[in-house]
C-alpha cells in the first residue's frame, strides 16, 4: 500500500495535499542553430506543432533563441529570458496589455471559467455570485505559468550505421550520439534491421523548464503601481511597468526525452516529413514527461461515480486510450491528520468515448451524449466517489 | 435463462440499496453531522457544506439533504470565510423537535416534506477533500443549497415557528 505527500503524490506520507488541479498555461521555445541539417524544416515543424489540448497556449512572438556554441545552451537561454523581458511580458498578455500599456482582465475570466470543473460550476451556480465566480478564479491560474525551452538534437541513424563497424555495435553508438545512456531503448532498430533504421531519425530534446514567479507580494505591485485601462490610461503606470524589474521566473529543471522515428524501405515519406514528425514526437515525449516528473501538470480529479467508475474528466485534460490513474482514499490519522492512501489503479475504458469537454464542443459535435469518462479497474477494491484519481505515467 | 439472472441481480442489488438505506437512515437518526457555511447563496437560500458520517462509502447525498435542513432549524453555522455571516437556527427552542414530534418525524422521513427546501448543488459531485474515511466509517462533505426562506414560511404557516413580523 503507498501513502501519498503533499509535495510529490508519487512519495510516502502526507498532510495538506493539494487536491485541486489547476490548468498551466505553457510558453514553448526553441534552440535554433541554422548550420545544423535541416534546421529550417525543424524550426517550421515546431513553430507551427499545436501546445498540446490540457494547456493553455501562453506563447509569445519570439519563439526562437539563436544557439551559441556552447555544449550546454542553458547560459544562453536564461540570458536570452532575461534579455528579452520574457517574465514580463508573459504577465502582460495575461492581463492583455494594449498597445497604448493598459490592461484587462479579459484572458484571466476566459481561462477561469475554462479551468472550472463541473463541480466548480455547480457550486458556482448555487451561489449569488453566480458564474461569475468562476472567472475570478482565473487569476489563481497565473502562478502555473511555464516557459518551455527545447534544445533539439537531431541524429540521423544511417549517419551512425555507416560510422560503425556492424549494426549491432550500432545500436550502442546511436544511444551513445544521442546522449542516452540507456540503448536498449533500440531494440526495435535492432529488430527491424539496418534497411530499417537506415532511413530513420532520432531525435533527442532536452527541455529547460522555466515558472514564472507569481505571488501576493507580485501580484500586490502590479495591481497597486503598474494597474490602467486604455479607458482612463495613467501614463506614470505605464512607464512604471515598462521600467519594472520585478518580474521573474525559477528555472526548475531540465527532462531529456527523445523519439525514435521508425521509416521503412517501402515508406512514401520524405526525409523533410520524417523530420517534421520527429520534431512533433519529440515535443509530445517532453510533455509527457514533464507531465510524470512534475506534479503541477498532473490531472487530479475525485471520481464520479464507483460503480461504473467514471469522472468528470476528458479531452480538455489531454485523456487519452492509455491514460492511467492511481485512486486514492483520503484517511485520518489518529493524531487528526489526514494521509492519503494508494487503494487501487484504473485506466481510460476504451469501449466507451473519452468526453469530449473541450470549449465549444457541445456546438461542433452536438451528438455527443458523453458527459464524463469511464474508466475500468486495474487493481484495488471498490472505488466510490470523491475518492482522488491522479494521472500516471504522464499519459 | 438471461432474464432469470437479470432478475436475481435486479433484486440483489435493491436488497443491498435498502441495507445501505437502513444504515444511512440509522446514522441520521442520530443526528450525526456537522454544518458549515460554503458561501453566500442565491437569493432566499443557504449555501451550506453537510460532513455527514455512513459506514458506507456510497451513501451521502440523501442523508445529507437531510441533515442540511436539519441543521438549518435546530443547528445554525458559523460564519467565517468566503464571505459568510453566522446565521442562528430557525427554531430557538433545542426540544422542540420532540415536542412537536407528530410535525418532524413525517417531515424528516424518506422521501418526506423536507425534501422540497433542498437541492444537491454538487450535482452528486463529491469533492475529493470532501470524502474522509476516519476509523471504520467515512466522513463526507457535500454541498447543499438549502431555501431558507420557503423552509421559514412552511414553519411558520405550520404553527411551528413565529412569523418575523408577529412580534411587532
Amino acid at each position: 500500500m503507498l501513502v501519498v505527500s503533499a509535495a510529490n503524490l508519487n512519495a510516502q506520507v502526507a498532510d495538506n495535499v493539494d487536491v485541486k488541479y489547476r490548468r498551466s498555461s505553457i510558453y514553448t521555445l526553441m534552440i535554433h542553430e541554422p548550420t545544423r541539417p535541416y534546421a529550417e524544416v525543424i524550426k517550421n515543424s515546431f513553430e507551427k506543432g499545436p501546445i498540446p489540448e490540457k494547456f493553455n497556449d501562453h506563447n509569445l512572438g519570439t519563439r526562437i533563441i539563436p544557439a551559441t556554441d556552447a555544449k550546454d545552451e542553458s547560459a544562453n537561454i536564461t540570458a536570452f529570458l532575461e534579455a528579452n523581458n520574457v517574465a514580463k511580458e508573459v504577465v502582460a498578455k495575461w492581463f492583455g496589455r494594449s498597445a497604448k500599456g493598459g490592461f484587462n482582465m479579459d484572458m484571466i475570466k476566459q481561462r477561469g471559467s475554462y479551468d472550472a470543473s463541473v463541480l466548480d460550476i455547480t457550486k458556482a451556480k448555487a451561489s449569488k455570485r453566480g458564474l461569475d465566480m468562476l472567472a475570478d478564479a482565473g487569476e489563481e491560474l497565473i502562478k502555473n505559468t511555464f516557459i518551455l525551452v527545447n534544445d533539439f538534437k537531431y541524429v540521423s541513424k544511417e549517419e551512425v550505421a555507416k560510422k560503425a563497424s556492424g549494426w549491432l555495435n550500432a545500436l550502442g553508438t546511436i544511444g551513445d550520439y544521442a546522449g542516452i545512456s540507456n540503448a536498449s531503448t533500440f531494440t526495435t532498430a535492432a529488430s527491424a534491421g539496418v534497411t530499417v533504421a537506415g532511413k530513420g531519425y532520432v531525435v533527442k530534446t532536452t527541455a529547460h523548464l522555466y515558472r514564472l514567479d507569481w505571488n501576493d507580494e507580485v501580484a500586490a505591485t502590479f495591481y497597486n503601481d503598474f494597474w490602467t485601462e486604455d479607458g482612463n490610461l495613467s501614463p506614470e503606470k505605464v512607464k512604471a511597468f515598462n521600467e519594472s524589474k520585478i518580474f521573474k521566473m525559477t528555472y526548475i529543471g531540465s527532462d531529456v526525452s527523445w523519439a525514435d522515428v521508425q521509416s521503412s524501405i517501402f515508406t512514401s515519406k520524405t526525409e523533410e516529413q520524417l523530420i517534421e514528425k520527429s520534431t512533433v514526437k519529440a515535443v509530445d515525449a517532453v510533455i509527457v514527461k514533464l507531465q510524470k516528473n512534475h506534479d503541477e501538470f498532473k490531472t487530479k480529479t475525485p471520481l464520479f461515480t464507483g460503480e461504473p467508475i467514471t469522472a468528470k474528466i476528458g479531452l480538455k485534460e489531454g485523456l487519452t486510450n492509455k491514460s492511467v490513474f492511481t485512486v486514492l482514499e483520503q484517511r485520518m490519522k489518529e493524531d487528526g491528520k489526514t494521509e492519503y492512501v494508494e487503494v487501487g489503479t484504473i485506466k481510460v475504458d476504451p469501449k466507451f468515448p473519452i468526453w469530449d469537454n473541450r470549449y465549444g464542443a457541445s456546438e461542433e459535435n452536438p451528438t455527443q451524449t458523453a458527459d464524463r469518462t469511464y474508466f475500468k479497474k486495474s487493481s484495488g477494491k471498490a472505488f466510490f466517489p470523491g475518492m482522488l484519481i491522479v494521472q500516471k505515467k504522464g499519459k | 435463462m438471461k432474464k432469470a439472472l437479470t432478475l436475481l441481480l435486479l433484486v440483489a442489488t435493491t436488497l443491498t440499496y435498502g441495507q445501505a438505506q437502513k444504515k444511512a437512515d440509522k446514522a441520521t437518526e442520530a443526528w450525526r453531522y456537522e454544518i458549515e457555511c460554503a458561501g453566500i447563496g442565491a437569493d432566499g437560500t443557504y449555501l451550506i457544506k453537510v460532513w455527514s458520517y455512513s459506514k458506507k462509502g456510497n451513501v451521502a447525498i440523501t442523508q445529507a439533504k437531510k441533515n442540511a435542513v436539519h441543521g438549518i432549524i435546530f443547528k445554525g453555522f458559523a460564519g467565517g470565510e468566503r464571505g459568510c455571516n453566522s446565521q442562528k437556527p430557525l427554531v430557538s427552542n433545542p426540544n422542540l423537535e420532540s415536542e412537536k414530534a407528530e410535525f418532524f418525524e413525517p417531515f424528516f422521513e424518506e422521501g418526506g416534506k423536507y425534501m422540497k427546501f433542498v437541492s444537491a448543488s454538487s450535482d452528486g459531485n463529491v469533492d475529493a477533500g470532501d470524502r474522509m474515511k476516519v476509523g471504520k466509517e467515512y466522513k463526507i462533505g457535500v454541498v447543499v443549497s438549502v431555501m431558507k426562506d420557503a423552509l421559514r414560511k412552511d414553519l411558520e404557516a405550520a404553527g411551528i415557528i413565529k412569523g418575523l413580523s408577529s412580534g411587532f
